[in-house]
C-alpha cells in the first residue's frame, strides 16, 4: 500500500475528518496520513477537530484492573475436567451464561464482594483515568527453570533493570516491571540464558 | 495511560507483541497451560476494560472475560493467524458480549454522576482532569454499546479502523459512521468544557 495516492471523491473534508480518530493514534497507512496532513496544511475547522481529538485521546483512558483473582477462577474452570466444553464457541457459552457460571450462584452479594476486592472501590468502574494505582503493572512475565539456585534467579532479575513486581504466580511466573526503552533488550537476555523457560511481554506496555 | 501502547507503537510494521502473542496461541494449542496464564495476563486488562465498557455491569464482566478467555484455551486451532490475535481474541470477547447483553437485556441504570465544573468544589489538584473524566464517563454512558466499542477500541485499545471492522463484523464504513456519530455526541456534549478545565 505504500506510496498509493490516496484521492479522496468529493467529500475530502469528511473523508479526513472521518480519518482523524485513527490519524491521532498513529493507526493509518501512510498514503491515508499523507491525505489526511496535506488536508490539515489547508483546512483550519479539521485542525481544531484534531486539536479536540488529541484531547479526547488523552483522556480516554482506564485504570488497570487486578489480574490474581480472575485468573485463580479461570485456572479452577481449566480443571474440571468432567466440566462441559463450550461446544458451540461464544454462542454456546453465551446460552450457558448463568449454568456454567458456578460462582453466580453463590449470589450477588458474593459477586459484589468479588468485585469490590478486584477492583478495590466501586466507584472505579465508573472513574475513567482517575488516580492511578499502586504502580504494579509489570510488563514482562519469566519462567524459570525449577531448579534455578536462588543467586542466578536474582541476578537475571537484576540484569534486566527492573523491579519484581509479581510472583510467583500459580504458574511460577514472575511479573517485571522493565523500563519501557529497555524492554526488548531485557526479553533478549533473558531468553539467551539457560535458566529461563520463558520470556514474554505482557502489552500494552506500562 | 498504564495500558496504554507507548508511544513507540506507533511505528510501521507488526509489533513485536504481535508475533509473541501468535507464538503463545501455538503453545496453547500443545495445551501450554504456562502460555495461556500469560496470555491471560496480557489480554486481562484489555478485555475488562473492552467489556465494562460494552456490558456496564462489573459483575458480569469477569465472566463475560474468563468466557472469552475459555474459547482462547478450547479452540485456539481457530486462530488461523490471517489476523492478529488481538483482532481474534476481542472479536470473541464481542460475540460473547453481545450475548451476554441480549439475556440481561433490563436497562443497565446509566450513571448520572458527572459534574459540572461549578457543582464540585475539590481543592485538589487534579480537579480538572477528573471533572473531564467524569464528564466523558457521563457522555460516553449515552452511546450505544456498540458507538462506545468503537471509541474504545480506537482511543484505548489504539486498533486501526480495519480491525475494528473485523472485530465487530461489520463493513468498514460503518465503524467509520459510529466514530463520526460518537465524536458529534461526545463534542456536543463536552463543548467548552474540554478548554474551560484543562
Amino acid at each position: 500500500m505504500k506510496g498509493r495516492v490516496i484521492r479522496f471523491r468529493g467529500g475530502q473534508h469528511r473523508e479526513v475528518q472521518d480519518l482523524l480518530p485513527w490519524y491521532v493514534t498513529g493507526k493509518l497507512e501512510a498514503a491515508e496520513r499523507e491525505a489526511v496532513e496535506a488536508h490539515l496544511n489547508v483546512c483550519a475547522e479539521c485542525r481544531e477537530e484534531l486539536a479536540f481529538q488529541r484531547e479526547l485521546d488523552v483522556e480516554i483512558a482506564r485504570l488497570p484492573l487486578e489480574v490474581e483473582q480472575s485468573w485463580a477462577r479461570m485456572r479452577r474452570r481449566i480443571g474440571e475436567p468432567g466440566r462441559r466444553a463450550f461446544g458451540g464457541g461464544a454462542v454456546a457459552i453465551a446460552a450457558n451464561w448463568r449454568t456454567s457460571a458456578p460462582w453466580l450462584l453463590t449470589g450477588l452479594v458474593t459477586l459484589t464482594a468479588a468485585w469490590l476486592l478486584i477492583v478495590g472501590q466501586p466507584s472505579r468502574y465508573h472513574a475513567l483515568g482517575a488516580a492511578p494505582p499502586p504502580a504494579a503493572a509489570g510488563n514482562v512475565a519469566v519462567i524459570f527453570r525449577p531448579e534455578t539456585p536462588e543467586a542466578q534467579l536474582r541476578a537475571a532479575l537484576r540484569s534486566t533493570h527492573g523491579r519484581l513486581v509479581d510472583g510467583p504466580t500459580a504458574a511460577d511466573a514472575y511479573i517485571l516491571a522493565v523500563p519501557a526503552a529497555e524492554r526488548e533488550a531485557a526479553l533478549a537476555g533473558l531468553r539467551g540464558r539457560r535458566d529461563i523457560v520463558m520470556a514474554e511481554p505482557i502489552d500494552p506496555a506500562p | 495511560m498504564l495500558f496504554r501502547k507507548s508511544p513507540t507503537s506507533q511505528s510501521a510494521g507488526p509489533a513485536p507483541a504481535t508475533l509473541d502473542e501468535a507464538r503463545l496461541i501455538a503453545r496453547i494449542v500443545g495445551r501450554d497451560l504456562r502460555a495461556f496464564e500469560l496470555l491471560y495476563r496480557i489480554y486481562h486488562p484489555r478485555l475488562t476494560r473492552f467489556l465494562t465498557n460494552l456490558l456496564r455491569r462489573p459483575q458480569l464482566v469477569e465472566e463475560a472475560l474468563n468466557d472469552t478467555m475459555m474459547v482462547v484455551w478450547k479452540r485456539p486451532e481457530k486462530f488461523n493467524g490471517t489476523s492478529k490475535v488481538s483482532t481474534w481474541i476481542f472479536a470473541i470477547a464481542y460475540r460473547t458480549a453481545l450475548k451476554a447483553r441480549s439475556r440481561y437485556d433490563e436497562p443497565v441504570e446509566e450513571p448520572e454522576h458527572a459534574p459540572r465544573p461549578s457543582e464540585d468544589a475539590d481543592p485538589e489538584q487534579h480537579l480538572g482532569q477528573r471533572q473531564v473524566q467524569a464528564a466523558l464517563l457521563g457522555a460516553m454512558s449515552r452511546l450505544s454499546p456498540e458507538h462506545r466499542a468503537v471509541l474504545d477500541l480506537t482511543y484505548f485499545h489504539e486498533i486501526g479502523y480495519r480491525e475494528i471492522a473485523e472485530i465487530l463484523d461489520c463493513p468498514v464504513g460503518t465503524v467509520k459512521t459510529r466514530m463520526h456519530h460518537a465524536r458529534r455526541h461526545l463534542k456536543g456534549w463536552l463543548e467548552g468544557r474540554l478548554e474551560d478545565w484543562l
